[in-house]
């Protein structure tokens, strides 16, 4: 596997209001390293899709001109924007406004700000084409297309607008983007307090907004209709470059929304956030290079009007409003069956339904539903979850104004979720008796479905939808019986779950600022990705990927060990496969999944594996005797001597590397497994080899990554000025022959020598060269490779030329120029 | 307290408040947009005289809703996003012209039509909205109206307490609503508890009247 270089820019607009032309592109290693540091210029795009509407509805109701009413109105929204924006990140900047902590003191500070002073130190820019801002983000290399990009946004600079009042037009643009670009003038206390500085902001934005004070603003007729909308629902906040607005830190706020990515996707299947917080870390480790194409090829196609940035502010409203559909779904649920049944009441006719042999399947769908929702450690995928929502459910609590608030819907949970597992217990039981119901996949609810099938080794999963069912007859037509009332109420809480960790960006109660384009985003935050130290690096990413797959528990989702294989025996993961000793699901032949895992595990397959099976006391009746997989753990080897580096227990904590020292993995392994409690065994119906395939594919990539010196942080610094001038002289293209130099910062000449005479000289002299010539050492032995010798220089707007001398041979590796004071003089002198 | 609570929850057939009630929206480049509910009525109607102290119209400036145009707003999201009979229910007791006329004067108010500006969710379904409407109040004029109570403070929704019903001669009633019925606990609590409010509060008027009265005497 390759790794991908993605060259960025850093601090692109920032460079406008400095006066040199100097831009600092770096790789996306260098990116990663910016990231900790807080952003100094930001884009702040705008959403007035619903307020469009909502003023093409007043204009037609109180017999407006459509056009000019709704241009007018977002234009006053545009103009409020800017003038607060500009007025807090100045106020802030120059401590007329303190930095906002816990204290909700936004109000009274913002109600006695002067605003008499001046705005210094902040710059507003209405951007037109975002995206030549942000496709830089995806140069894999510095090339002559993208020297010809930065060239053009160069040139568009020079005509890029301000945000003064007479700027912003009366037009129909729902999508608007602000550049917003500040100076720090304490660059050390900026980067401890830069994150401060930006929430603060967001603190503030949203109190001056319903408080604006402007006396320009607050006499405007659309003053009252700027209200109706909450403000932060119209508003996404981006960082331009690397730099960030949020301290990238591993909690699901943050991790949420770098997830927004997610809908640059044009698949609709895919418009689906991780349900708990194991997946969502697990998606971090995923290398997803067709996420990361998606936006950018997106981004390159969509170049016009900021085209790009239209589509997923469209995506994210849908989306938006999808989530809050599902939290009211869930309240709804759960308020009306509490309201028409007690516990006592749906327990008992759960237990009638259960027992009822003709609800035999409907129950072993309960049960498995539920089942992978409480598992107990080791198998737990959602009891961290379930644990923090007791804790965090104040979020959503705003929102819910009728019925149960979310803390009594968990508690709800709470209280028939034992139930739920005590019936299923039994029901367990009779099916050891009777014969195991057929399960049908289409059966099962969609939450479910689209859970497991994140781990299927399939891409055939058909739909997501839920069979419908029979008639809804029981507590006023919700569902048809006790247990569908159950299953749902199971799928709500799924629902809740995933809502409580994507609060953040879809309920919007603040301003949402989303680290969108940088695709390590969230592997720098999580500690998964270090960019300083490429082979510190790569260990770290193996010991991430295996550590958290132990952490996550996979291990609930089964591979089966046959109990007749004899213990502790060393034997290749490949043998197990073949010798059927290692089951997977039941849907898959053999073949399939063999076939994938050698993809997968390359030759990692044939590399021996000791196999470790443990007791574990189960209250179940044995009926079954399988094994389920409980985690796998690499062993790696330094010369001949074998270290392990992994902890069998399946806890991250105690998973340590031993040796510092380790140049290679060998890619032996321990598979582990314990007995299976029963129901878990009775699990015919899939098996997410997804685990294992990542854990493998993590071997392989350290094994690549390993030689590769590029993962190290580059910066290269490239003059705008010389390649604009490049772009304009050859006819607005940057040819071939132009990259190497122009990449090193120098300007484009007829060669490498010429173009660092020209730097030194201009340097040195701070004079433009309008034409040079280089002269060679008498070739002598006619090795056609002599050196140049001297340069002779003329100045724009002089007749005079200079001769100094240099060294510089043909291929540019030696290089040697050395002024004399006195020319230099003499040079200043004859062009003042 | 009981007969109060008679007069607030008599009979559906009788007690017409109003000959005709509607709202209306203008916008105007000096002072912005104003909606305001027009109520007008006959002679033997009181509403507009306690309302306004005018016998025969009645002009109630409505409050804008703050933050309400938005998915997150339980009470639009219910009535335009998707709007469905479930979410509502009359309890068929009107409301007197006693209670809606210190409803008015009293509190931040504002009408839900089928066609609100506010609606970016649906515009296009103002016809299926409509029938919801007609349906709550069981009749057939596409002129009813929900009207919210806005927190004095916050300027956001605070309920929803009542549905105003005009019927085909564009006759006014206010029905109590139930919003969420499947789970509502509030039943006519709204219109009880502002009951006893304006019974105290005319209790203290009437002190303070016969305070002055003993003071201005000689």
């Amino acid at each position: 596997m390759l790794l991908l270089i993605v060259w960025t820019i850093s601090s692109v607009a920032l460079s406008q209001t400095e006066s040199n032309s100097w831009l600092t592109i770096s790789n996306s290693a260098q990116c990663s390293a910016e990231m900790a540091k807080p952003a100094e210029s930001i884009f702040i795009s705008g959403n007035y899709r619903n307020l469009g509407i909502l003023l093409n509805n007043l204009a037609k109701q109180t017999s407006q001109d459509q056009t000019s009413f709704i241009g007018e109105g977002l234009r006053y929204n545009k103009i409020k924007l800017a003038q607060l924006s500009q007025i807090i990140l100045s106020g802030l900047l120059n401590q007329k406004l303190p930095y906002l902590n816990e204290d909700n003191l936004a109000k009274s500070n913002w109600d006695q700000l002067d605003f008499s002073k001046e705005i210094k130190n902040v710059e507003c820019l209405q951007v037109s084409e975002v995206n030549t801002y942000y496709s830089n983000l995806f140069l894999r290399e510095v090339n002559a297309d993208k020297l010809t990009q930065i060239a053009k946004l160069n040139l568009n600079r020079k005509n890029q607008i301000n945000c003064d009042d007479n700027n912003i037009k009366n037009n129909l643009d729902l999508y608007p983007i602000f550049n917003f670009n500040i100076k720090s003038s304490e660059p050390q206390k900026w980067q401890k307090d830069g994150f401060v500085f930006w929430n603060s902001f967001k603190k503030y934005l949203s109190s001056a907004w319903r408080n604006p004070r402007l006396k320009n603003l607050l006499d405007s007729p659309y003053h009252k209709i700027s209200l109706l909308i909450p403000v932060e629902e119209q508003l996404l906040i981006l960082s331009n470059g690397c730099r960030s607005i949020e301290k990238p830190e591993c909690q699901s706020d943050y991790l949420s929304s770098a997830e927004l990515r997610t809908l640059f996707t044009t698949d609709r299947k895919k418009l689906e956030m991780t349900g708990s917080t194991l997946e969502m870390k697990d998606q971090i480790l995923k290398n997803d290079t067709e996420m990361e194409d998606n936006i950018s090829s997106q981004i390159t196609k969509k170049s016009d009007n900021n085209q790009w940035i239209k589509d997923f502010q469209k995506s994210y409203l849908g989306f938006t409003s999808n989530n809050i559909d599902k939290l009211f779904s869930a309240n709804q649920l759960y308020s009306s069956v509490l309201s028409q049944k007690s516990y006592q009441l749906l327990n008992q006719d759960l237990e009638f339904e259960i027992n009822d042999l003709k609800n035999s399947e409907s129950a072993f769908y309960l049960c498995m539903e539920h089942r992978i929702l409480t598992q107990s450690e080791p198998y737990s995928l959602f009891k961290t979850d379930i644990e923090n929502m007791q804790s965090n459910y104040q979020q959503i609590d705003g929102v819910l104004k009728y019925g149960l608030k979310a803390n009594e819907i968990i508690k709800a949970f709470n209280e028939i979720s034992p139930k739920i597992t005590k019936l299923c217990n039994q029901y367990d039981s009779q099916i050891a008796k009777n014969k195991k119901p057929t399960d049908n996949w289409t059966n099962y609810r969609p939450w479910y479905k689209r859970f497991i099938s994140r781990y299927k080794l399939t891409s055939e999963m058909e739909t997501f939808k839920q069979n419908s069912g029979s008639d809804s007859t029981y507590v006023l037509g919700l569902c048809a019986n006790s247990i569908d009332c159950h299953r749902k109420m199971i799928e709500s809480f799924t629902d809740l779950n995933k809502l409580l960790l994507h609060s953040k960006i879809f309920l919007k109660t603040q301003f949402v600022s989303a680290p969108l384009f940088n695709e390590n985003a969230e592997k720098f935050a999580c500690g998964v990705y270090d960019p300083w130290e490429s082979s510190r690096l790569n260990k770290k990413k193996l010991t991430a990927d295996i550590a958290s797959s132990l952490l996550f528990g996979w291990s609930a989702l089964p591979i089966y060990l046959d109990v007749n294989y004899s213990k502790k025996e060393l034997v290749s993961f490949n043998k197990l496969v073949e010798n059927g000793h290692v089951q997977f699901d039941l849907e898959f032949s053999k073949n399939e999944v063999r076939k994938s895992l050698a993809v997968n595990f390359g030759n990692l397959l044939g590399a021996p594996c000791a196999i470790q099976i443990s007791e574990v006391e189960t209250n179940l009746s044995e009926v079954n005797n399988r094994y389920v997989f409980k985690g796998i753990s690499a062993n790696a080897c330094k010369g001949s001597s074998k270290k392990i580096t992994t902890s069998l227990d399946g806890s991250a904590d105690s998973f340590q590397r031993n040796d510092k020292n380790n140049k290679q993995i060998c890619g032996q392994c321990s598979i582990n497994f314990e007995k299976a409690p029963l129901l878990l065994g009775a699990l015919g119906s899939f098996t997410p080899v997804g685990f294992v395939i990542r854990l493998a594919s993590s071997l392989i990539r350290f094994n690549n990554f390993r030689n590769d010196q590029i993962a190290n942080p580059t910066e290269f610094n490239l003059n705008t000025d010389y390649i604009v001038d490049a772009y304009v002289k050859n006819n607005n293209r940057i040819p071939e022959n132009c990259v190497p130099m122009l990449s090193r910062g120098l300007s484009c000449r007829s060669n490498m020598c010429e173009s660092l005479v020209v730097k030194e000289y201009e340097q040195t002299t701070g004079l433009k060269v309008d034409q040079i010539h280089l002269v060679e050492e008498p070739d002598y032995l006619n090795t056609k490779q002599s050196n140049y010798k001297s340069a002779e220089i003329k100045n724009k707007n002089s007749d005079h030329v200079y001769k100094v001398p240099i060294t510089c041979d043909k291929q540019a590796n030696f290089f040697n120029m050395t002024m004399d004071k006195k020319l230099i003089q003499q040079i200043k002198m004859d062009n003042k | 307290m009981k007969i109060l609570i008679l007069i607030i929850l008599s009979c559906l057939s009788q007690n017409l408040l109003a000959s005709k009630m509607y709202s209306s929206v203008h916008f105007n480049s000096e002072t912005g947009i104003s909606k305001n509910l027009i109520i007008e009525c006959n002679q033997d109607e009181s509403l507009c005289q306690k309302t306004c102290d005018n016998k025969l119209k009645c002009i109630v400036a409505e409050s804008l809703c703050m933050d309400c145009a938005s998915e997150k707003s339980h009470e639009m999201n219910s009535i335009y996003a998707h709007p469905a009979d479930e979410y509502f229910q009359s309890t068929k007791t009107n409301v007197s012209d006693d209670i809606f006329s210190y409803f008015l004067r009293n509190k931040k108010i504002m009408t839900i039509s089928n066609d609100l500006f506010i609606n970016y969710y649906s515009p296009e379904l103002s016809t299926e909205i409509s029938v919801i409407f007609n349906n709550i109040c069981g009749n057939n004029s596409n002129n009813n109206m929900m009207v919210a109570e806005i927190n004095e403070n916050s300027n956001n929704i605070e309920s929803l307490p009542g549905i105003i019903c005009i019927d085909s001669d564009k006759n006014a009633q206010i029905q109590a609503l139930i919003f969420n019925p499947k789970y509502s606990l509030q039943k006519n609590e709204f219109w009880q508890a502002l009951s006893s409010e304006s019974e105290v509060a005319l209790k203290r008027m009437g002190l303070r009247l016969r305070l002055s009265n003993k003071l201005s005497l000689p």
